[in-house]
């Protein structure tokens, strides 16, 4: 039987799948069996988020819909959280997204839960993205529910976040508008046939008027969609803006920035992911004993001693070759800049 | 047993709307601590092996109450292997009368889950699943 | 005696002669809880009903607000019209069931349908595999619902039809049939469901999206209004949604939101509340709670009547009668000892029949585990005609009321769906509120609730989680031909071979043409229903202008 790595190399839709399902299961050592992919050229990622029955599943529907008529291969991931009682969940947005009669090489929908992590993303979700990167799809869509301080961490996963609200949600707006501020790099009014959708836009055009740092010249300014996702309107000129980066330079530059941010993070998560395991297993044979007096910061000096010693011997034993510097320069032949291909890939005849 | 690692695929193959019992059991193996992924009604049999094989579950569970389970559970179970997937388990539940028991199992089909059938007795039927399994 | 006299001696009584003997025999159970889930009083008196006044609350039956009943003398005038919803495989099957159905004195055709002909698709679509006269007979073209009625005279019966996304085609065809056997469209009566709004929340055979949905809909109310004045274009039903799971108080509540929403759309188009609310019927469950059912009746019927003269300033009391179907609960019917099932449906009989139905459907006791058999059905229809003709609860009219715990029932359900009704107002309405999958997660809950009672043994299922026995599978079910497919097939490539393909091309460019544009889509469908255009080739046509409904999943 020929090897997960070799199927994931073969583009075998199962093994993505199980691929992800071991990221999900096993982070650290999933990111480590799949670093032996070699590096991945980055895919333009969008992620999209918003309160419930903001119609972000159907959304997607529609975009895979131009997707797939432009011959754009998409991938979507789509994290729902789990219950906070059982840890289990239910999942049932698929059948928004899913296209009837799908060809399962053009697109893949992957069901997550958060399994239980504030901010509703878990640990595995950077490989999962880097298992979709790697097997070359050509634009990427991760959904994830609800906008808050907690959801913050999408911004670094993605290179543009579309914020969903419907109309009638003013005061939920007002509530959550630190959050909004800080992750949006577009707003979609969806549902923008109902009433209150021209308040909804109002209020949104105040608070970006508002903000000092969108008033500058050459600065990215959020821009506002109405869509009527159930029925497609609107979708094809949402479609078209986000593949238009090489006609708008504010718009590439901001991807580019945005960009680096992004592989900064993913390094930085990695470390502090690895590191989470690793303080885990090194505390696991110590006991300790309530009636002595005790030292924290003292005894974590001594964990992350154990810990950078045993590693350095694995190092030792298998260097990594290069330099740091090098493998993080953002830009380089084996992280060329999403920006600098043709904007809308044209569909494969 | 991590149950959280284990994700169930609840599908209503076929025309038949009534999916009160395919919500039902949706919803206790979520509260079980499953990870259950449920597609709504109306499905292919073709679009709901795919849907398996893309959610990476260990099981796919198929409710159907208008009498053509014979004619649609096996064809799940078909796709499953062309698609490289036949490790997937599938089992099924609806109004399935008795006679048609034997010949779904010869077919694929796991297990048939009739009414009355709890949600601990499909439990069982998971863990021992999983156990031969591992 | 007064009423503070009265209470003053219940306190007595509770503390005195009802606490002494729970000392000894205490009750057994924490709590009682109807079949809905809601909290039952060990005892009700007078108190429990004192509010309101016996002339504007219950009044007298055929006088508003039809709490009594919607007719002055009720079963002793005429009995409620024993209808067994029946249908499988082929049309010619099925006109052998109907033509013994009324050689037993069956006095009403329910006519089901099988699931592509439900949602609008030929037999020979693929998606219809293994599906074909499964659970009701397939219709295809009007060749079919010609043999479906050979040898039944369509101006002597009354027939319903359990059809809705399509309901508008086989109307057309039902309109056909009886001309072709020189009936008028003007004589002919029955019901066509017609309900799309509960297909959403509940039983899932929709086509279109709602707003086209509804368009066609009225098209049917206006048409029936003009030359139909017999027939019921609609039956609001709540059956369905009784059947995902709901409690007695939401079945009223969404039935009767469903009814206001499609007076909103018959009024929004130009037509008058008592043009066409007299033809308005509904349909509901009985279920296994006796007590709790006849006051549902009870409580739909004075609901309804407000409803219709308060907010839709009807003035035909016509228009205020809530006129109903009943079918006993197919979920309450156990594959486990399923001759059980035989005295739940009696029970649920009685519930029907002391609620006040207009018509009723009797299940048969193997309809858990397959189609039902000849010899069940006539058990079903038997238990009909016992409680007509035996029981004697139908020599005198809603024998229950006055009743201190019906009444109080009748007050509670009919208090908590105006509630329910008004929280769907406020969001907008029914279209809105299943929009936005309120009514779908109100349903769920309870649902999942209910279930959850049953596994925990908290609630009783004889045969099932208590007084189990072990038993064989039981053997000999009807089974469906699964070479009917291909029947189907022929059938249509014989119609299509036999038409004028120029004159159904015609037909459907008007029927798309008319779609588009405003006119009732009812006769352009007749014309086409007449030059043999399949249900699938029409519905198509209507796919193309209005779309398809998205399906979605509410938890």
């Amino acid at each position: 039987m020929p090897s997960l790595l070799d199927s994931l190399r073969d583009r075998k839709v199962r093994a993505l799948a199980q691929a992800i399902s071991l990221s999900e299961n096993d982070p650290i050592g999933a990111a480590e069996l799949f670093s032996q992919l070699g590096p991945v050229a980055p895919r333009y990622k969008i992620g999209l988020t918003g309160p419930p029955g903001s119609g972000k599943s159907t959304l997607i529907r529609a975009l895979l819909d131009q997707a797939v008529a432009k011959g754009l291969r998409t991938g979507v991931i789509a994290v729902d959280p789990s219950s906070p009682f059982s840890g289990g969940a239910l999942l049932g947005d698929r059948l928004r997204m899913q296209l009837p009669n799908f060809d399962p090489q053009q697109v893949f929908i992957r069901s997550l839960s958060s399994r239980g992590h504030l901010g509703g993303l878990s640990p595995g979700i950077l490989t999962s993205l880097s298992l979709l990167e790697h097997y070359g799809f050509d634009l990427i869509l991760l959904e994830t529910v609800g906008v808050g301080q907690a959801e913050i961490e999408v911004m670094y996963l993605v290179d543009l976040v579309l914020v969903v609200l419907v109309p009638g949600m003013g005061d939920e707006i007002q509530a959550m508008k630190s959050g909004l501020m800080e992750i949006a790099d577009l707003f979609l009014i969806n549902k923008c046939r109902r009433p209150g959708a021209e308040a909804l836009m109002s209020e949104l055009l105040t608070m970006l008027a508002s903000a000092p740092r969108f008033q500058e010249e050459g600065v990215w300014r959020p821009e506002i969609f109405r869509t009527e996702a159930i029925d497609g309107e609107g979708v094809s000129a949402l479609f078209e803006r986000l593949f238009s980066y090489r006609e708008d330079p504010v718009l590439q530059t901001y991807l580019q920035n945005k960009q680096r941010r992004r592989l900064y993070y993913q390094v930085f998560q990695s470390v502090l992911n690895t590191f989470r395991v690793w303080t885990a297993d090194a505390l696991k044979p110590i006991t300790l004993n309530p009636d002595q007096a005790f030292n924290a910061h003292e005894l974590a000096q001594r964990v992350i001693g154990e810990v950078c010693r045993q590693e350095r011997a694995r190092h030792d034993a298998q260097p990594l070759e290069g330099n740091i510097a090098d493998t993080l320069a953002c830009g380089s032949a084996s992280h060329p800049d999403i920006t600098k291909r043709d904007s809308l890939p044209r569909a494969e005849t | 047993m991590d149950k959280q690692k284990i994700r169930i695929l609840i599908a209503k193959v076929g025309l038949d709307g009534h999916d009160r019992g395919a919500k039902y059991i949706s919803q206790a193996l979520r509260d079980r601590g499953y990870e259950v992924i449920y597609t709504g009604i109306r499905q292919t049999t073709d679009d709901v092996a795919k849907a398996a094989v893309q959610e990476d579950v260990k099981f796919v569970g198929l409710s159907l109450l208008s009498g053509a389970h014979n004619q649609l559970f096996p064809k799940v179970v078909e796709k499953l292997r062309e698609l490289g997937a036949a490790d997937i388990v599938v089992f099924g539940g609806g109004v399935i009368p008795a006679d048609d028991i034997p010949f779904l199992l010869e077919h694929g089909i796991r297990a048939v889950f009739t009414p009355g059938t709890t949600t601990d007795q499909m439990e069982e039927f998971i863990r021992t699943v999983m156990e031969e399994s591992a | 005696m007064g009423q503070d006299q009265l209470k003053a001696q219940q306190e007595r009584w509770e503390e005195t002669t009802l606490k002494k003997f729970a000392t000894k025999t205490p009750e057994r159970l924490p709590k009682y809880v109807s079949a809905s889930s809601e909290e039952v009083a060990t005892l009700y008196t007078p108190l429990d009903c004192e509010e309101g006044d016996y002339l504007s609350d219950e009044g007298f039956p055929g006088e508003y607000p039809f709490t009594r009943g919607v007719y002055p003398n009720m079963y002793r005038g005429r009995l409620w019209t024993m209808r067994q919803y029946a249908g499988f495989g082929t049309a010619e099957q099925s006109n052998q069931r109907y033509k013994y159905l009324l050689s037993c004195g069956q006095t009403g055709l329910s006519i089901a349908f099988d699931l592509p002909t439900q949602i609008g698709y030929d037999s020979s679509n693929s998606i219809c595999e293994g599906e074909v006269g499964k659970v009701g007979v397939a219709i295809d073209s009007l060749y079919d619902l010609e043999i479906l009625f050979d040898g039944i005279p369509l101006n002597q019966v009354s027939t319903s039809m359990t059809i809705n996304a399509p309901a508008a085609v086989l109307l057309a065809m039902y309109i056909a049939v009886a001309e072709k056997q020189g009936t008028s469209r003007v004589e002919l009566r029955g019901t066509i469901q017609n309900d799309i709004l509960k297909e959403y929340v509940a039983r899932g055979t929709y086509i279109f999206p709602p707003k086209p949905s509804m368009r066609l809909i009225v098209d049917t109310f206006a048409f029936c209004a003009k030359e139909m004045p017999k027939w019921n274009p609609i039956s609001i039903s709540g059956y369905h949604i009784r059947e995902a799971g709901c409690t007695a108080i939401q079945e009223v509540a969404f039935t009767l939101a469903d009814g206001i929403e499609y007076c909103k759309a018959a009024q929004k188009a130009g037509m008058e509340i008592d043009a066409f609310a007299p033809q308005l019927s509904f349909f509901f469950n009985a279920h296994n709670d006796l007590l709790e059912e006849v006051a549902k009746f009870r409580a739909a019927r004075r609901l309804w009547a407000k409803i219709m003269k308060e907010r839709f300033c009807a003035r035909d009391p016509r228009s205020m009668m809530l006129r109903f179907h009943t079918q006993t609960a197919g979920c309450t019917l156990t594959a486990q000892q399923p001759d059980n099932n035989i005295v739940r449906v009696a029970i649920q009989t009685l519930a029907a029949v002391l609620g006040g139905t207009q018509s009723l459907h009797t299940n048969s006791r193997d309809e858990a585990l397959a189609l039902p058999s000849q010899e069940s059905v006539q058990i079903a229809l038997r238990t009909q005609q016992l409680v007509a003709y035996e029981s004697g609860v139908a020599n005198t009219v809603d024998p229950l009321a006055g009743s201190y715990c019906v009444e109080a029932l009748t007050d509670r359900i009919e208090e908590a769906a105006a509630a329910y009704i008004a929280k769907i107002d406020g969001m907008g309405g029914m279209v809105e509120a299943i929009e936005a999958g309120y009514v779908q997660r109100e349903i769920q809950a309870s649902a999942y609730e209910y279930q959850k009672a049953v596994e925990m043994g908290e609630r009783v299922i004889v045969g099932v989680n208590k007084f189990t026995v072990k038993e064989a599978p039981p053997s000999g079910l009807l089974k469906v031909d699964l070479g009917l497919r291909e029947v189907q097939i022929g059938k249509i490539e014989r119609v299509k071979a036999m038409r004028d393909a120029v004159q159904v091309q015609a037909t459907l460019g008007r029927v798309e043409a008319v779609a588009r544009g405003e006119e009732n889509l009812t006769p352009p469908i007749i014309e086409a229903v007449k030059a043999y255009a399949t249900l699938g080739e029409i519905c198509d046509t209507l796919r193309r202008v209005f779309g398809e409904y998205q399906s979605q999943v509410i938890f």
